[in-house]
Parts: structure tokens; C-alpha cells; sequence
């Protein structure tokens, strides 16, 4: 292992009950500038409410999060958006009624603490990048869902995020369009932009992830920085397909 | 529906948000020459009133419209403008002039007290709607209460002589100049923020206040900043309405019968629109005025009712207004044009 750096995002000892559920339960976790974790995990693992409690959509029972050393006490979402930590929704969340460029313009503002002018320039060159120009002018509730996805990323970008959480951003992709995504994935890692990786698509997950994380009914149960070796760990394989029955190995 | 339309989008065409200004204007500067020349006060009354109706409009418009508030209770705003700008001139002998901004300042005032208590303090979003009708009846009964503003007999401006100092004008075609003044600004208010960043930041809140916040933008904060532009707007109009009604009592000026006739004005003419509100006001105040004529001798339930059904007709024939009709009108035109001309 190389030396570490000075973690971008530090996860202490979350927790978060829903009732008698506990949805996350004690995880810790670092993410590095210019790393892509990966986060997988079945159904109901508690993957997005890991998000929306980084994110400071949920607070969290008990534990911290820290980005780039600084606590942020009261945690909410819009703050934590201008420190730079953005998110993505798994369920997309355009602003129908505008149009793809005005989508990204307003997430260019920043909450209204970039001028106009600059988020429009900004808007223009993240569109470029992830080749939506043609889509510019169309009102983001026609799009199809492959660019839905692109544009939730678009916005995000415009944010100019040093951390970005993004929640299945490649579901209900076409496969050629999921190799487009990893690269452009890179592209964003390449900027210097620390990403954090959920989802369900484990050529995609194992394509990006620098180091993977698995979870299983909100714990940690398995974490390592060779995405193959970690999925083909017996703790991994039964939490996705469950216990091998005794009549198949006889 | 959008309003951030970008200059020249349209291939030459102006811009449907540029097309709602120089309308409004172009109306304001009709009724001008119109309304001096009118001959019967009680046509010129209408008149004034009307455009204070679609001044109103503007203003919710802002509060309302752009937010996505379900801001029912409106008038609250209005009320305390009224007695803000009708107390400080008739016991303090404060000249309207100075009374409006006031009155103005006093219903931002208002608004962003409503507005912090509420989305500040976490009520839930349905139950805006209802609380600003509270607020409006606690005025209401405060002011039933309040030995100093008259209680229910509420507050008289007698008009002795012209006087341009005390707002005070035995002609009335004064009052028309000052409530198209009014109109003007408010439309010139209202451009601005939907021309504007602020406006891109209210079309996000408007559109979706979770994915708005996830980009940095504070949901709860931009909704009191428009909550307080609207405030302002319905105080000064309150102000200006007391100074020409000359007579404003409790039940009236925080009475929910006025409430639902402002609210009414910009539902029909378009939430979202800059015009919708001036169109809103002249379909419904002459609408109503006829029906009443036509109807009220005979029994005033069925004039209200004929009202009511018309309403309820026109809502769901054109759930975005008048203007909203009109921007597809406008929208589709020339298009034909432009995919024949296409590759």
C-alpha cells in the first residue's frame, strides 16, 4: 500500500434507525482525493441511506462526517453542496418545467453564490463535456431516461463538487451506453473530483472502484481494494445469493 | 410555463417573457387615455379597483406562484398595509406618500414572519396553505379588538379638498394614475425576478425542492425572499386602497370574500405569468359586476353560484390561466414555418 493521503471525506461510526430497523449501522469509512469508492450491496443495504445521510438529507443517530477536516455541525444538504460535496438521486430529479441548459445554469449558480454570467459558462462547458448540447433547449421532462441520468450528473458537475455521490447513475442504461458512462466516469475522476460509487452493476463497479465497499443489512461486511477479489469473498457471494444448500454439495 | 426564456431561443421571435412586459405595458398605457376619459365615477371606481386587483396579482404571483406556496391566506399582507398606511395618516397625520412604502415594509414584514415560522421551523408544506388563512383571521380579530384602529368600525378618511400631499383627490382620476403607477412597478418587480438568477433559483425551488437543495440552494430562504417582494407588493396596494376606498374596517380588509376575489385574479390569468394577472382582473371584476346585475335582485345565492361554476369550468379547461393558453398560442406560432424551413 502507497502512503495515505489526508482523506477527503471522513465516515465515522454512522448510524441511522428507522424504528427497529437499523437501515445503517456503525459504518466507517475514507474516501481519498481522487479516489472512486465503490459501495454495492443487495436490495434494502442501506446504500442510499448511507447517501442521504452523508449528504445531509437524514441525520444521522450517532457518528460524524468530516470533509476535508472540517465537522459540519448542523448538516444540511444545501451547505454541504457549497463545501463541495454534491449528491445524484437514484430516482432523477430534473426540474421539469425548464429546459436541459437552464437545469444546469441554475446548478451553476451554486445557491446563488455564483453570478449569472459565470454559471452560464459553466453550464456550457459541462454540457459539452457530456455531449447534452444537442438537448440544450429541450424541457428537461422530454428527455429519455439515459439522458435524465446524464443531465442529474450534469447538474452535479455544475456544482463543481470536490466530492460526488453518485446513486445509480447507470440503471436502465443500454450496454453501449454503460461504456460510455465508465469513461466518462473517468474523465470526472480525472479532474480531480472524488467520487463515490453506488451501484448495482458489477461491470461498472469493478471497471471504476479503486477500492470496494459491501454492505449487508446496513454493516460493513466486506471492503478491499481488488473489486474481484472482494465480490468473489464467501461472506460477499452469500449476501447476494444466500447460503449454499448442504443437497448441493453432496 | 418556463419564464427564463433566453433572448432569441425563438429564431427572431421575441421571447414569450418579453411579450407578457411590453403587453402589460402596452394595457397600462391604454387605460390611461381610457380612463381620464371616462365620464361616470362608477365606472372609473371599477376601473381602479380592478387594476389594484391585478396589482395584487403580481404580487401573489411572486409569493405563490413562482414558490410553489400554497399561499391561500394573501390578504393579510394587504390588511396590514391598509391600517399601517390609514392609522399613520389619520392619527399621526402622516402623508400617504411616505404611508405606502411603510405599509410596504410593514407587510414584507409580515410575510417573512409568516414565512420563517412556517418553512423555517419545519410546518409542512400542506399545512402553509392553511396557517396563512389563520394568520389572516388573527389579524382580523385583533383588529375587531384593538380600541386604537376603531375596532369594527375601523377607520374613516374624510376627503375635504385636493390635496396632492395627503393623496387626497375629490376627482377621482388621480387614483387611476397612481394604481397604473402601482401596476407598473410591480410588473417591472416581477420581470426582473423571473428575467433574472433569482427567478432560475425559484423555478428549481418550484419544480423540486429536494434536488434544488442537493445543488446548493437554500429552498427555505429563497421562498421568504419572495415571500417578502410579494409582502411588500400587497402592503403598498392596501395602503393605496384604504387612501381611495376612504373607509377600511377588520371584515374587510383581512375578510377571506376579498382574499378569494385576489386569489382568483391570478389562478384564472396564469400562476406562473407576468400578464396573466391583468387579463385575470378584467375577466373577473366585470364578469362578476354583470352577473350581479343580472342575477343579485332576484336572489344573491344564484349570481355567486353561476360565479362559482364558471370558475370551476375554467380551471379545468385551462389549468395554467389565461396566459398559459395564450403562451401556447404564441409558442406554436410560426412553427410550421420553421420545420419547413429546417433540414
Amino acid at each position: 500500500m502507497s502512503a495515505p493521503s489526508p482523506p477527503i471525506l471522513q465516515v465515522e461510526h454512522l448510524t441511522k434507525r428507522f424504528g427497529g430497523l437499523t437501515a445503517v449501522d456503525d459504518v466507517s469509512f475514507t474516501l481519498t482525493p481522487g479516489e472512486i469508492l465503490g459501495i454495492i450491496g443487495p436490495n434494502g443495504s442501506g446504500k442510499t441511506t448511507l447517501f442521504s445521510l452523508i449528504s445531509g438529507f437524514l441525520m444521522p443517530d450517532s457518528g460524524v462526517v468530516t470533509l476535508q477536516g472540517t465537522t459540519v455541525p448542523k448538516r444540511r444538504p444545501a451547505a454541504l453542496a457549497r463545501m463541495g460535496l454534491v449528491r445524484t438521486f437514484q430516482i432523477v430529479q430534473p426540474f421539469a418545467e425548464v429546459t436541459v441548459e437552464e437545469n444546469v445554469i441554475i446548478a451553476g449558480l451554486l445557491g446563488g453564490s455564483r453570478p449569472l454570467a459565470e454559471a452560464r459558462a459553466i453550464a456550457e462547458e459541462v454540457l459539452h463535456f457530456l455531449e447534452l448540447e444537442p438537448m440544450a433547449s429541450r424541457l428537461a421532462e422530454t428527455l429519455t431516461i439515459a439522458d435524465r441520468k446524464k443531465l442529474e450528473v450534469a447538474r452535479a458537475l455544475a456544482c463543481k463538487p470536490r466530492v460526488l455521490l453518485l446513486d445509480e447513475v447507470m440503471a436502465g442504461l443500454r450496454p453501449s451506453e454503460v461504456d460510455e458512462a465508465i469513461e466518462r466516469i473517468k474523465a470526472i475522476r480525472a479532474r480531480g473530483i472524488s467520487i463515490i460509487l453506488v451501484e448495482h452493476l458489477m461491470r461498472a463497479v469493478v471497471a471504476l472502484s479503486d477500492r470496494l465497499i459491501v454492505l449487508r443489512q446496513g454493516q460493513v461486511i466486506a471492503e478491499g481494494e481488488d473489486p474481484i477479489e472482494v465480490l468473489s469473498r464467501h461472506n460477499v457471494v452469500e449476501a447476494y445469493f444466500g447460503k449454499a444448500p448442504n443437497v448441493a454439495r453432496a | 410555463m418556463t419564464q427564463n426564456a433566453q433572448p432569441g431561443r425563438g429564431r427572431g421571435k421575441p421571447d414569450w417573457l418579453t411579450v407578457q412586459l411590453v403587453a402589460c405595458l402596452a394595457i397600462a398605457g391604454l387605460l390611461l387615455p381610457v380612463g381620464l376619459f371616462l365620464e361616470s365615477p362608477y365606472s372609473l371606481n371599477i376601473l381602479i379597483i380592478t387594476v389594484i386587483f391585478a396589482v395584487m396579482g403580481v404580487g401573489w404571483v411572486i409569493g405563490a406562484g413562482l414558490t410553489g406556496l400554497l399561499l391561500i391566506g394573501y390578504i393579510s399582507f394587504f390588511g396590514v398595509g391598509a391600517y399601517t398606511s390609514a392609522l399613520l395618516f389619520t392619527k399621526f397625520g402622516v402623508s400617504p406618500w411616505l404611508g405606502m412604502p411603510l405599509a410596504g415594509a410593514v407587510g414584507a414584514g409580515v410575510a417573512v414572519l409568516v414565512g420563517v415560522i412556517t418553512l423555517r421551523f419545519g410546518l409542512r408544506e400542506d399545512y402553509f396553505g392553511l396557517f396563512t388563512v389563520a394568520v389572516s383571521q388573527i389579524f382580523l380579530v385583533l383588529l375587531l379588538n384593538w380600541d386604537f384602529a376603531g375596532r369594527a368600525t375601523g377607520i374613516y378618511i374624510t376627503v375635504i379638498s385636493d390635496d396632492f400631499w395627503t393623496m387626497q383627490f375629490v376627482d377621482r382620476r388621480p387614483y387611476l394614475i397612481i394604481a397604473l403607477g402601482l401596476f407598473v412597478a410591480a410588473t417591472l418587480v416581477a420581470y426582473a425576478i423571473m428575467r433574472g438568477r433569482f427567478g432560475l433559483l425559484l423555478a428549481a425551488v418550484r419544480n423540486n425542492p429536494a434536488a434544488a437543495e442537493a445543488l446548493g440552494i437554500e429552498v427555505s430562504r429563497v421562498r421568504i425572499q419572495a415571500l417578502a417582494v410579494s409582502g411588500a407588493i400587497a402592503g403598498v396596494a392596501g395602503a393605496f386602497y384604504a387612501q381611495f376606498t376612504t373607509f377600511i374596517d377588520p371584515k374587510q380588509v383581512f375578510g377571506l370574500a376579498l382574499n378569494f376575489d385576489f386569489l382568483l385574479v391570478p389562478v384564472l390569468g396564469g400562476r406562473f405569468s407576468l400578464v396573466g394577472p391583468i387579463i385575470g382582473a378584467f375577466a373577473l371584476r366585470p364578469t362578476k359586476d354583470l352577473l350581479r346585475a343580472m342575477f343579485g335582485g332576484v336572489a344573491d345565492a344564484v349570481f355567486l353560484v353561476i360565479y362559482g361554476l364558471l370558475l370551476v369550468v375554467f380551471i379545468l379547461l385551462l389549468p395554467r390561466g389565461a396566459a398559459g393558453f395564450l403562451e401556447d398560442r404564441y409558442k406554436s406560432l410560426g412553427r410550421k414555418d420553421d420545420d419547413g424551413a429546417a433540414p
